[in-house]
């Protein structure tokens, strides 16, 4: 309405309204499922191609059958001898798992040298089998898999080779079996270490998987079903995603509504999200439909049980599903989105689009051939990752790392794909033809910026989590044959590189300023006072909150495997300890979550959120331990991120950060260095693993008003610069 | 109401770099209607996307009701409405639901939208076609949407940008009777076009460009005055044919495109 001026203004009312988003949302679902093309892929599409693929899946699915009623395990060992120490590191591994899924062992059965449900049979080769050679055996199909077990030597991992038929789905899941039990025993032992303030750095077991290379006269077709639904799944989602991923954007530009649209007061990035959102939403009806007619002909074909598991498609398991197309969506509908977001007509979308389609096709099928499993690598590549969680889902065997690590991976990858579209979306570049091109996604910025934006926040945590989790397995295997002074180092530099290396690259490369982006401006003398005190207080603390989450009883294998391990840990010198597993995590993470991160996420929200945010992810990340999840890590790791990050919001500066982490560290690596001493006080043995509580009370006390002192100069300082409304931690 | 201040914009094409609009200033008031007139590629349509926003000048700046285009360009946005002949209408949506959409895209609160729809349903005569999907209306119904929806939210600035092309006789008319009720309701209007039949008939003053430079300025009796011409036709031969001299005689050594 005009006012006085003659000039419009928006009114203001009391009736509540619906978010703008959410409205220019309800009209582009409006448009798009008007669209006939639409609703041919939506409905007409499922309808015909299930009943289609349920004929073909019934030839494969009967060549399966028979191997499905009934799990049955032949293990062969190379020799009699070897039975001693598979039994100790399995029946150990075994009850870990039992304990974790709540079911209860029959050390009986155990004892005699098999197992119950699946059924498992120990073996060594003998005159029936006709050769000693456990690949000939395994590959006759006399053994599901063969287990090598490598001599037990002092200060080295004893190596155990599994070996497999990669062809027969029964062998890789027998090998499976197995595997999660030694890597259980592996992860108790983790566990353990850090309970004792160790750094977990070594593993007693070092497990191989051995694929046979010919697949012998194994059973077992060579495609696995449970692979090959998810990936039927999620190509027909990706189907839905693609035509109002071009209608709303390209087709958009080409029909010349883009302009009126971007001639309107709204922020590019406010249509850009609307339109994201209706992309995702067409995709999940279109999961959804397929997800039904799928069902439907599973059941009126009686495929049923074989394609979704002998209990059917539970609840559970279509929520599960429906959950990962969800994060697929998301993730495929922000990266077309880009693409067609740069199209400047529909033609040229589609363009771009059939030779993504067909890439991202490869890793998808890739993963239908049996014998592929989880690792960093697939872990953190696209469309496979979700393909073989999806797998996992089916096959009731989801490894709690691999997930984490394919939602987060592809969570980032969303983020990073749609603040790369909306750069995009909407410039006169793609408007009107003018300069810019693909080339202006990664130009470096003529004028130097104060901090990063959230978008290359976002690119710099999805660079960094599939680096930290690739490099990190490949720094656990190079360490294999090092010694421990080598293993330390190596673990300083992987930490160096990743947490210091990718938030500098990315700091020079979007011509952000070193000193305010990174937050290494100097810092009042007081904030290094209450980090002296905070970083020799908090670690009671942290420690108490780690013990109330750990197992009450420790195994004697672990206890064992323990003690052999600290003795090669206590041979470093404590310099070098300080050096690797002290000061170089403290400078290298307070310099990507305080620096980089909190700073970025700092400019475009309130403190506390920036805080609690940037805390969260450096949680996460100590969750991630070698190759194991440790979620009793995540409070005390999170509480950490909370002090330091609220002593980097105050003081402008990681300095004291650094400083009060590398106390912190090297304080619990001290005290580990001299156990004896500590239990001569009564700390540390496993008795009396808690602290005394006067030590509690006394370093809460000090932890309190060293937190308080932050708190007050930090608040006085903004006041004096006046910045006090713009830190809001309330 | 409008005042553009040496406004400049270069385009790199093949390593090149041409200029489409050249130091250009000009200004429109309340109740004025502005003519940017010129021939294909003089620069029109880039001065007109500059002011409003969408694209950014290389140098100067175009103020809109005291908003930078630059730095405030949601403000400037929010005070101007646009009519382009390259606009579409959404294929799947009726004109009541568009209008209403960019009503709502404009901050208008739906009681005041729901109003205006009516007014301007009232003037543009949409009633017969106002719930019909756009994909089948007539072009003559279509540009009428379009003039509607630049108003939707009743800005006090509105810019035309070759309103007329693509229109008959009858849907030029309504073109020309759109433009003098702006004029009667007091917005600035700013008409770009090659059409100069059209310009004299409805412009207030007119600025007569060229290779993105505004050559001559002023009301058409002032043009009259300044070039001894009849007619913007005549004047515009005589524009042209003066700068194709003068660039022979300079050898053009500057690399502007026109």
């Amino acid at each position: 309405m005009p006012d006085e001026t003659g000039e419009s203004k928006p009114v203001d009312h009391m009736i509540w309204q619906s978010p703008r988003w959410w409205r220019i949302l309800v009209k582009e679902l409006r448009e798009i499922l008007r669209d006939r093309r639409t609703i041919i892929t939506l409905i007409a599409m499922p309808l015909l191609i299930y009943p289609l693929l349920g004929v073909t899946m019934q030839k494969l699915i009967v060549a399966q059958a028979s191997s499905q009623n009934k799990v049955e395990y032949r293990i062969v060992l190379q020799t009699s001898q070897d039975l001693g120490s598979f039994w100790r590191y399995f029946r150990r591994g075994h009850a870990l798992i039992s304990q974790r899924e709540g079911r209860v062992v029959n050390p009986a059965r155990e004892a005699e040298g098999t197992l119950e449900d699946p059924f498992i049979e120990v073996i060594t080769p003998g005159p029936k089998f006709g050769t000693a050679d456990l690949d000939e055996v395994v590959a006759a199909n006399d053994a599901e898999v063969g287990v090598l077990i490598g001599p037990q030597r002092d200060r080295a991992p004893v190596l155990i080779e599994i070996i497999f038929r990669p062809s027969s789905v029964t062998s890789c899941d027998a090998r499976r079996f197995i595997e999660e039990r030694f890597r259980a025993v592996n992860e108790e032992f983790a566990r353990e270490m850090m309970s004792r303030m160790s750094p977990p750095v070594d593993a007693p077991l070092r497990i191989k998987a051995a694929p046979l290379t010919a697949s012998g006269r194994g059973v077992g077709s060579s495609i696995s079903l449970a692979t090959l639904v998810p990936l039927i799944l999620i190509l027909m989602t990706v189907t839905g995603a693609v035509y109002p991923a071009i209608d709303l954007t390209a087709g958009e530009r080409e029909r010349g509504t883009l302009e009126a649209l971007v001639a309107s007061p709204v922020p590019r990035h406010e249509l850009l999200f609307a339109k994201y959102l209706a992309v995702v939403s067409v995709a999940i009806l279109t999961a959804l439909a397929n997800l039904s007619s799928m069902i439907v002909t599973a059941y009126s074909s009686g495929l049923e049980s074989l394609l979704f598991g002998p209990a059917g498609l539970s609840m559970r398991l279509i929520g599960l599903t429906l959950g990962l197309l969800f994060v697929f969506a998301a993730f495929f509908s922000a990266l077309i989105l880009i693409l067609t977001s740069f199209a400047r007509s529909f033609k040229e979308a589609q363009a771009y689009l059939i030779p993504v389609m067909l890439v991202s096709l490869a890793p998808g099928v890739i993963c239908l051939l049996p014998g592929i499993e989880f690792n960093a690598w697939l872990a953190v590549i696209p469309l496979a990752n979700i393909v073989l969680l999806a797998r996992d889902v089916f096959e009731n065997r989801v490894v709690p790392l691999w997930a984490l690590a394919t939602l987060l991976s592809t969570v980032l990858y969303s983020a990073v794909a749609l603040g790369a579209a909306a750069r995009i979306f909407g410039t006169d570049a793609v408007l009107y033809g003018g300069d810019g091109g693909w080339s202006d996604l990664f130009r470096r910025p003529e004028t130097a910026r104060r901090q990063a934006t959230l978008a290359q926040a976002m690119f710099g945590l999805a660079v960094l989590f599939p680096a930290f989790l690739i490099l990190g397995g490949i720094a656990t295997r190079m360490s294999e044959t090092l010694s421990m002074n080598s293993r330390l180092a190596l673990n300083a530099l992987v930490t160096v590189g990743l947490f210091a290396g990718i938030p500098m690259v990315l700091t020079r490369f979007s011509a952000v300023n070193w000193l305010s982006g990174l937050s290494l401006r100097r810092a009042p003398a007081l904030f290094f006072a209450a980090a002296v005190l905070l970083g020799l207080s908090l670690w009671p603390m942290a420690y108490e909150l780690f013990l109330l989450q750990s197992p009450d009883r420790l195994d004697d294998l672990v206890k064992h495997l323990f003690e052999t391990y600290k003795t090669q840990l206590d041979a470093v010198p404590l310099a070098w300890k300080l050096i690797t597993l002290a000061l170089v995590p403290a400078v290298c993470e307070e310099l990507f979550f305080r620096g980089y991160l909190q700073t970025a996420f700092r400019a475009e929200m309130s403190g506390a959120l920036a805080v609690g945010l940037s805390s969260m992810l450096f949680g996460l990340f100590h969750v991630v331990v070698r190759d194991a999840l440790f979620f009793e890590r995540f409070a005390p790791s999170c509480f950490l991120g909370l002090i330091l990050g609220t002593l980097c919001l105050y003081s402008g500066s990681i300095w004291p950060g650094i400083l009060l982490h590398s106390l912190h560290n090297g304080f619990l690596l001290t005290l580990s260095n001299y156990t004896e001493e500590l239990k001569a006080l009564g700390v540390g043995n496993y008795e009396a693993e808690h602290l005394p509580t006067t030590w509690l009370i006394v370093s809460a006390c000090v932890a309190t008003t060293a937190f308080g002192m932050v708190v007050f100069r930090g608040q006085s300082t903004l006041e004096d610069t006046g910045q006090t409304e713009k830190l809001d931690l309330s | 109401m409008i005042s553009v201040h040496e406004l400049s914009r270069h385009f790199r094409t093949n390593g090149q770099i041409l200029v489409a609009v050249d130091h250009l200033s000009f200004h429109v008031h309340s109740g004025e209607v502005y003519g940017l007139l010129g021939p294909n590629g003089a620069g029109k349509t880039t001065t007109l996307r500059m002011i409003l926003g969408l694209l950014a000048p290389t140098s100067g700046d175009a103020l809109v009701g005291g908003f930078r285009a630059t730095s405030q360009p949601d403000e400037v946005k929010r005070r101007i409405g646009l009519v382009s002949a390259s606009s579409g209408l959404y294929q799947w949506l009726t004109p009541r639901e568009m209008l209403l959409f960019f009503a709502d895209l404009y901050g208008v609160v739906p009681s005041r939208a729901r109003e205006r729809l009516e007014e301007l349903s009232e003037l543009f005569e949409l009633g017969r076609f106002l719930d019909q999907r756009c994909a089948t209306l007539s072009t003559g119904q279509k540009q009428r949407v379009t003039l509607a929806r630049a108003l939707m939210h009743d800005p006090p600035v509105m810019l035309l940008d070759e309103p007329t092309r693509g229109l008959d006789v009858i849907g030029t008319h309504v073109v020309f009777q759109y433009i003098a009720k702006l004029r009667s309701l007091g917005k600035a209007v700013v008409v770009s076009t090659h059409r100069l039949d059209e310009a004299s008939h409805v412009c207030d003053r007119m600025g007569l460009m060229h290779q993105g430079q505004l050559r001559f300025e002023g009301t058409f009796v002032e043009l009259q005055q300044k070039t001894g011409c009849e007619n913007l036709f005549e004047m515009f031969l005589q524009l042209l044919g003066r700068t194709d001299r003068q660039g022979a005689e300079t050898g053009e050594e500057n690399g502007d495109a026109g």
